[in-house]
């Protein structure tokens, strides 16, 4: 399987895919944008993603879209990370779903490609509060990426 | 195997650049998600490994 053929403008910011299924071409956004936090000198991106809405000229994630193709979406917004990650790869991804069945779907997909796309990538998870290593099948709240140091393109 | 193959500094496989691509900076749904992750991490903090 292959990722959906991706957009970014020049700043490598924002990313632009079409999911093809049975209800068509829906277009989808991804948006890496800095964090501001407290106490650390980490570069902290925040990872938004979801389905352009044309009325609102605005990202949705709160629709299910259904097109039958939730691991290419999922590939697809991996290689928006590996492209943008590549640019930077000393900055941290931060991802959190808008509900727990969108988390899960996250986690999932990540524990998919964990010895494949992701392999370069130290990953944790946020469980009880706590930060942990990622593991699969564990209900994560948030997660948090970044490219091993010894990692030097894809 | 790898996704992307990198071809040249701003070229990758199945990635294209395009000034058509829109900033979503501005956005207030990107801008309610980055507040609500910006509590987040201030609220759990960051890993171990990456507060030593």
């Amino acid at each position: 399987m292959t990722h959906y053929p991706l957009e970014t403008n020049p700043e490598y910011l924002d990313y632009e895919f079409l999911s093809i299924g049975p209800k068509g071409e829906i277009r989808k956004l991804v948006r890496f944008t800095r964090m501001e936090v407290a106490d650390t000198s980490l570069d902290i991106y925040n990872l938004a993603f979801g389905d352009y809405d044309k009325v609102g000229n605005t990202i949705d994630d709160d629709i299910i879209t259904d097109n039958k193709d939730p691991n290419q979406v999922l590939l697809t917004v991996a290689a928006a990370v590996l492209a943008f990650t590549e640019r930077q790869p000393e900055v941290l991804v931060f991802v959190q779903g808008n509900t727990p069945v969108r988390m899960r779907y996250y986690t999932m997909g990540i524990a998919t490609h964990l010895d494949g796309t992701l392999k370069g990538f130290d990953i944790w998870g946020n469980i009880d509060e706590e930060w942990e290593l990622f593991q699969p099948n564990r209900r994560y709240i948030g997660l948090l990426a970044r490219r091993k140091a010894t990692v030097a393109g894809v | 195997m790898a996704i992307l193959n990198k071809k040249e500094n701003n070229s990758y496989s199945g990635i294209s650049i395009s000034k058509k691509v829109k900033s979503r900076a501005q956005d207030p749904f990107i801008l309610k998600k980055v507040k609500e992750a910006e509590a987040f991490i201030n609220k759990y903090g960051l890993p171990a490994a990456l507060t030593r």
